[in-house]
């Protein structure tokens, strides 16, 4: 209990005088305060009275004590206040801020806005988002009397995605402490000191040269146009706003796409976003306009006539796809599907192939989602990991193999960075870098070959040293004998030895013996070796030895392979993972779809590649790309959903214009099996459509039922009645497992595969971005593989 | 280079907020901290090399290149100034080739610009290293220079005269 103005409030145990006065709806004008960083007391706008306290301390960084009479504003306070901001305007081009015609100039916006730098008064690119000149009109300042120091720095515009003018930094150091504290990077810091301080880098570097990973969160934090994105900085004010969710990767970042003029000019990121919490990646902040504003984007269906693809009708293109369709037999058509359609589309043409064609010759183009699928299923009964970010930040201990997850999932790295900051100790495996050096604990560099060694050796050690978690394995957890005498073949010198990571093991499992939750992010290097599915498996063992069954997290990069795998676009399951050879199942199905329902399995991604290159099968119906090139040779006929011309396009014989994820609406599932929404921010270019609605409309031209829906949030209620995972927004709950099966380890050699991980982070629907974004290819080219 | 960097930091290893002695010590066996001794620090210490740049920049302790071998002072003082003496600096720039507070690129020279060295009867004057050259004129400034440029006569010149020994 204290006293705030004169009234009694209750606060939390920790909370700064600031929050106190937030919780209470008391406005006090800070500058560099911010939700997500610890307290810091530059900008000393906030300056209180407290009774018994010498001078004005900051509310920002003062510590509420019980019994503390504190005075927020009164008008001693107010021109304090006043004339810290004027000191900090004499250092800030202001005059937009004490202009007397400004009120009139912000509604007509008169002075065009095309300079490089703030020179006058209309030229700060962050008009409309400026926190200087909210408290500048919250205090009356009308004039200053400080004379103005411009400081003259050089416009730094040199770096992708960004401009930096720090003649309009006020050294907040939101954008220094957001590095350092939230992405744990420090690409930038305080250099020199008084009259001369200014935000860089060591020795004048360039960001690229530095370790900037360019994600925009400095960006998102500067209070002042001092950083600008360079896409849309003299766009101004946008005309609206829309909240959707971020197809892509697999994180599940909502982000705040600003439209001006019917067109997507910016994406921020959402505070209120449950799994980024304000952050984002250098792709869903920079790259998105680019990517969705191309001018080669496909904007009319394209039918193939004398060797050309020619432009025509929606009616044409689909009463030819119908036709053309119907002549086949149901096991000579595939469906493969893109892993970045929304949960809707994906739905819709599993549908459509098992209803309409007949066949479930259905799978997802990737080949990550489609291992991770097989053992999850195996182990968990649903095709997902089982952790949650929520999982990551809580946990005591982490690993983290086969991935880059610094290109790959920025996002997540936030997380993990909280968690070591609650004293979790993270272990990276499989790559090492500086920057990963100094946000993880303990680095193994090593093969994927020498993956599964590890893995046993580790499993090896913990059973040997009874480090497990006797109780949950004894009542949850089936099968640990057999593990055991699988066990007893491996010889821990004679591996470690040979793949030299003897001093490593002992270090991963004395970090697992920490108490607590764990946590085990893999991501798709464990590809390159022949059985990934072992992987996968060992690591879960690790997992349920340590009682932590829901710490498994796939590092899927597609934006939403998850979703679309939920939705039963797989060639032998139904949607929510029901198998497709169980006869109640596919009696229930065949009643609410009112169809007859093959019982065959169908074929997988890679063998209706195949039969498509032996003839055997004769039509495919694709919804991405990232096909590898000359495999279907011998094929009949090719349908197309594309964004983009593609290199596809010489053998399809139908193309039809899809639209990107700022232009549809529907659901899409992130890693951690959340479901969320998708809003279109702008009407899709040109005559294009959503997935769904082609679907539908090619259904509709073959005289099926059940294809009759007026939006996406009709499919939406079918899947949730037919769909036991989905039932609505936000996280689907796993299966509840009596047991949970301990996998024996079988082999300790493993052979390397012939896929050598692709950098899959810099796909969309099979378009490389560093091919439509030319700055984030200079990014890559800098930092790929670490 | 490398050795003294690892042996300055050496002493420290492990220990937290041990930055800025690891600077001093830097700076006191390679006389300034490079910026490869930047990165070596933010690799040991698993900082950002940014914010070790950020802290040591704070101080005037740090010099962050490498100073010359011998620095010249030229007086620009009351009685110098009189005594024209910037029309000497302008001849040693000229001569070795830098600016006022620059190194030549071999490291042997530096140059800088003070106000009053306290001989002004000597005016007008330079200082190079801890020598003083008075009553200046071009012909005399060439003599003295030659000696440090090409590093004959061992005039101060301790490496030479190291090796001698």
């Amino acid at each position: 209990m204290l006293t705030i103005n004169g009234k009694e409030v209750e606060f939390k145990e920790g909370a700064m005088v600031l929050d106190v006065a937030k919780d209470n709806g008391i406005y006090i004008p800070t500058l560099c305060a911010h939700s997500e960083l610890s307290p810091f007391g530059a900008c000393r706008l906030c300056l209180v009275k407290i009774e018994k306290m010498r001078g004005f301390p900051p509310a920002c960084s003062t510590p509420a004590v019980k019994g503390m009479n504190i005075i927020t504003g009164d008008d001693e306070l107010h021109r304090l206040r006043k004339n810290i901001l004027e000191l900090i305007l004499s250092e800030h081009p202001h005059s937009c801020i004490i202009c007397d015609q400004k009120e009139l100039c912000e509604k007509y916006h008169i002075c065009p806005t095309k300079a490089g730098r703030v020179t006058g008064c209309t030229f700060c690119p962050n008009r409309g988002r400026c926190e200087l000149k909210k408290v500048a009109e919250y205090l009356g300042i009308e004039e200053i009397n400080i004379p103005f120091i411009y400081k003259n720095f050089p416009l730094e515009r040199d770096d992708p995605f960004f401009d930096r003018d720090y003649n309009l930094c006020i050294l907040c150091g939101r954008c220094v402490r957001v590095c350092q504290e939230i992405r744990g990077i420090g690409a930038i810091a305080f250099t020199k000191r008084g009259h001369d301080t200014k935000i860089g880098t060591a020795f004048g570097k360039s960001h690229l040269d530095g370790e900037c990973r360019f994600c925009g969160a400095c960006v998102d934090a500067c209070p002042t146009g001092a950083l600008s994105a360079r896409a849309g900085k003299w766009h101004g004010v946008p005309d609206k706003e829309v909240t959707t969710t971020c197809a892509l990767c697999s994180v599940g970042c909502r982000l705040k796409l600003e439209i001006k003029w019917n067109k997507l000019v910016a994406a921020r990121p959402d505070e209120d976003g449950p799994a980024n919490r304000g952050q984002a990646c250098v792709r869903g902040r920079f790259c998105i306009p680019t990517l969705v504003n191309g001018k080669d984007r496909l904007k009319y269906p394209l039918v193939k006539r004398e060797g050309r693809l020619v432009p025509t009708t929606w009616d044409e293109a689909t009463r030819l796809v119908a036709d053309r369709l119907s002549k086949y037999l149901p096991q000579e058509v595939g469906f493969l599907s893109s892993p970045f359609m929304t949960n809707e589309a994906a739905y819709l043409m599993q549908k459509f192939a098992r209803v309409v064609i007949g066949t479930n010759n259905i799978d997802i183009i990737s080949d990550f989602a489609g291992s991770v699928i097989e053992s999850q299923v195996q182990l968990t009964g649903v095709g997902a990991g089982t952790g949650t970010i929520e999982d990551i930040e809580k946990a005591n201990w982490i690993i983290i193999i086969g991935a880059d997850i610094l290109t790959s999932h920025p996002v997540l790295t936030v997380s993990i960075n909280r968690a070591r900051k609650q004293g979790a100790l993270v272990s990276m495996i499989g790559l090492e870098n500086d920057l990963t050096l100094r946000q993880v604990d303990n680095c193994v560099s090593i093969e994927p070959s020498a993956y599964l060694p590890l893995l046993a050796c580790m499993l090896k050690m913990i059973v040997d040293n009874e480090t497990f978690d006797i109780d949950f394995v004894n009542s949850k957890c089936r099968n640990f004998d057999v593990l055991k005498r699988s066990l007893l073949d491996i010889h821990l010198n004679k591996i470690s030895s040979h793949c030299n990571i003897s001093d490593v093991i002992e270090k991963l499992v004395s970090m697992t013996n920490t108490s607590g939750r764990g946590c085990i992010l893999y991501g798709p290097k464990i590809l390159e070796i022949e059985h990934p599915q072992k992987i996968i498996q060992m690591l879960f063992n690790i997992l349920l030895l340590k009682g932590s069954p829901s710490g498994l997290i796939p590092l899927i990069e597609e934006g939403n392979s998850q979703g679309v795998g939920d939705m039963g676009a797989l060639p032998n399951f139904l949607p929510g993972y029901q198998n497709i050879s169980d006869q109640n199942t596919i009696s229930e199905f065949e009643n609410t779809w009112a169809a007859k329902l093959s019982t065959e399995p169908g074929q997988s991604y890679k063998a209706m590649l195949k039969a498509a290159k032996e003839g055997a099968l004769k039509a495919l119906y694709v919804t991405g790309r990232g096909i590898p090139e000359g495999t279907l040779g011998q094929l009949n006929f090719l349908v197309l959903h594309d964004i983009y011309p593609s290199p596809l396009f010489e053998e399809a014989d139908v193309v039809f214009p899809a639209a990107a994820f700022t232009e549809e609406d529907g659901t899409i599932t992130s890693v951690e099996r959340r479901v969320q929404f998708l809003d279109a921010g702008v009407k899709p270019t040109g005559m294009a459509m959503p997935d769904w609605k082609i679907i539908c409309m090619i259904a509709e031209k073959m005289n099926a039922k059940g294809f009759d829906f007026a939006d996406t949030s009709k499919v939406f209620d079918e899947i949730c009645k037919i769909n036991p995972l989905v039932s609505g927004q936000g996280i689907w709950a796993l299966k509840n497992l009596e047991k949970f099966i301990l996998t024996p380890v079988d082999e300790t050699v493993s052979a390397k595969s012939n896929l050598v991980y692709n950098e899959l982070s810099r796909y969309y629907r099979g378009v490389d971005l560093t091919e439509k974004v030319s700055d984030l290819k200079i990014l890559y080219d800098r930092t790929a593989g670490g | 280079m490398q050795k003294l960097i690892d042996e300055a930091i050496k002493p420290y290893e492990g220990e937290k907020g041990s930055l800025i002695p690891i600077l001093q010590s830097i700076q006191e066996k390679c006389g300034y901290i490079s910026e490869d001794a930047f990165s070596v620090i933010a690799q040991r210490l698993k900082m950002s090399e940014h914010e070790i740049y950020g802290v040591a920049t704070f101080y005037t302790q740090f010099r962050f290149t490498r100073p010359a071998d011998h620095l010249i002072k030229v007086c620009l003082g009351t009685a110098c100034h009189v005594k024209g003496n910037s029309l000497n600096l302008n001849n040693i720039v000229n001569m070795i080739g830098i600016k006022e507070g620059e190194v030549t690129s071999d490291y042997r020279l530096g140059l800088e610009t003070v106000h009053c060295l306290g001989a002004c009867a000597l005016a007008p004057l330079a200082t190079i290293d801890e020598e003083y050259y008075g009553n200046l004129s071009p012909r005399k400034l060439e003599k003295i220079l030659s000696k440090y440029t090409k590093g004959k006569a061992g005039i101060k010149d301790e490496e030479s005269k190291k090796k001698k020994d």
